[in-house]
């Protein structure tokens, strides 16, 4: 693959990455993941 | 050479600086200090965002969340058939760096390197039966973090974290070990699982003493997304093939054991530089080491070459005037509007500020008169950039510039001082935009003055001064991020 086809595919990529994130904080996606975040996770420590 | 390139340093100073880098990325990822103190975890609004590495976010410093534990719970929670919100963190980090967050930015991936260095006998690069097992990691990746949240639901329609549960070493090294220490209530509670995941844990750290990485190669679902990226990613390796001679030294070298000459982006390299620096012929560069040496050479003179042409210097005076432009004209504006015309009106409309003196207005005036200097330098050197005119003139302009932002600096030390904290931090507050202009003006001020400095035909008789006041003004522009950087840091490690 040319170098100049990779630059393409990466800034493409990099922009549908941004709309992505913008879309899930659209749908209130990060606070799930906030949520999640902010709270001990038992699994993740091995507890329970 | 440039003073502020790592070109001229030894192949193992660069090795270094890579673990001091991934050390470092740690501490900032993990900077919640008090969390350690006090056995509770980061509960900020930073936790909203994804971290690169595989951080688990129960880590009683970590301030972001880990990408792989918040797919899994998101993808098992009710509400949402898909993230998209985690798939696109994951993938902005692949693009823009693909498998550099394994060998730069992931703190398990630290752990393991630091383990490999024990000096052992029997060392080898993998496990026996490398070649399947490598494609576990994938396995892994649908099965326990897509597939089995996603399905396999309790009654309220929640997912487990299967891959946290009952894998992940990072989740029971940086959250279970240190929490369990801490809190009598959590040590209690210990039981089958926290002994699997500890055994879990064990098993990889001795895999890791006498095999490199055997957790990235085998197990890492974050590392198999990023591989992915490889291929296309902002950071990829390039193999000049007339260079090339195929000899072997950075298969040699790669601990990931790639046949860099064959497969430069290979999904398996962690972009550990190893093989840039064992390559006898040089052959293998980064397309980040080629966009900064095309920078480089567009902005700066190399001592080692004589400038020859007088077009070349004048485009580089083109690009060097541009620059002072532009950092004037956005710390200028982001000044003007947001400390003086901004502060102007909330003083007027806004009680809490009603009292505020005039003092208050001094910090973005200074600032502002930095941000003109630099403007006016910028427009200066574009219109005589046909001209050969002494580059040190210029760089006089660009400190009296810099003197007045530290001028910034010190009326808000005097203002503290003499109005004691709850004045200056009303006067920070209402300045807050400004501060940013600031800092603008703080990291890349030092930087156009070493431009500057080189940008002066070289007489010959200074020399060693121009090159010494460029690595001085290089690293005072370093300083400044580490100090901004510093900040962040214990703002988190001391507000929760």
């Amino acid at each position: 693959m040319k170098e100049s086809t990779r630059n393409i595919i990466m800034v493409c990529l990099f922009f549908v990455s941004l709309a992505l994130i913008g879309i899930g904080i659209y749908t209130d996606e990060h606070t799930a993941v906030l949520n999640k975040a902010i709270n001990v996770c038992m699994e993740c420590i091995g507890i329970g | 050479m440039f003073v502020w390139s790592v070109s001229g340093l030894g192949d193992k100073k660069k090795g270094t600086i890579r673990h001091w880098f991934q050390a470092g990325w740690f501490a900032f990822t993990n900077g919640y200090l008090r969390g350690y103190t006090s056995g509770k975890i980061f509960t900020g609004n930073t936790k909203a965002l994804c971290v690169p590495g595989l951080n688990c976010y129960s880590c009683p410093g970590a301030v972001g969340a880990c990408p792989i534990g918040s797919l899994q719970a998101v993808l098992g929670s009710p509400s949402y058939k898909i993230s998209l919100y985690v798939f696109g963190f994951l993938a902005m980090f692949g693009v823009l760096f693909g498998r550099l967050v394994c060998g730069w930015m992931c703190p398990f991936g630290l752990f393991q390197d630091l383990l490999y260095k024990i000096k052992v006998k029997g060392k080898k690069k993998n496990l026996p039966g490398h070649k399947y097992l490598r494609y576990l990691k994938y396995i892994i990746l649908v099965l326990m973090v897509i597939i089995l949240p996603m399905f396999i639901v309790n009654s309220s329609g929640m997912g487990q974290p299967w891959f946290c549960e009952w894998i992940c070493p990072s989740g029971i090294l940086l959250g279970g070990i240190p929490l369990t220490i801490l809190n009598e209530g959590l040590r209690e509670a210990i039981g089958a699982r926290f002994i699997w995941k500890l055994i879990v844990l064990i098993l990889i750290i001795i895999g890791s003493i006498w095999f490199y990485r055997p957790f990235c190669k085998y197990l890492c679902p974050l590392g198999a997304i990023y591989g992915f990226f490889n291929p296309v990613s902002g950071y990829r390796l390039v193999v000049d093939k007339d260079k090339c001679i195929k000899c072997g030294a950075c298969q040699k070298a790669c601990g990931m054991d790639i046949k860099t000459w064959e497969n430069p982006n290979s999904v398996e390299c962690i972009r550990c530089g190893d093989c840039m620096r064992a390559c006898p012929k040089g052959a293998i560069e980064s397309t980040w080491a080629k966009v900064r040496a095309h920078a480089v050479s567009k902005c700066f003179v190399d001592d080692t070459v004589i400038e020859k042409s007088e077009n070349a210097a004048s485009k580089k005076y083109a690009v060097f005037g541009a620059l002072c432009v532009i950092e004037g004209a956005v710390a200028g504006y982001i000044t003007i509007v947001s400390g003086l015309i901004r502060q102007a009106m909330l003083r007027v409309e806004m009680t809490v500020y009603n009292d505020l003196g005039y003092y208050a207005f001094i910090p973005p005036i200074m600032n502002t008169a930095a941000a003109m200097i630099i403007l006016v330098t910028g427009l200066y050197v574009l219109v005589h950039r046909n001209e050969n005119f002494d580059g040190k003139g210029i760089t006089h302009k660009l400190l009296i510039g810099y003197i007045s932002f530290l001028l910034t600096i010190a009326a808000y030390l005097i203002i503290g001082l003499a109005g004691g904290s709850e004045t200056l931090g009303r006067c920070i507050a209402i300045n807050l935009y400004a501060v940013m202009g600031a800092m603008i003006i703080m990291i890349v001020t030092p930087l156009l003055m070493a431009m500057s400095d080189n940008l002066r035909v070289s007489s010959g008789k200074d020399e060693t001064k121009t090159a010494g006041r460029n690595q001085g003004f290089v690293i005072l522009s370093v300083i400044c991020v580490i100090l901004l950087l510093l900040a962040v840091f214990i703002h988190y490690a001391f507000n929760s």
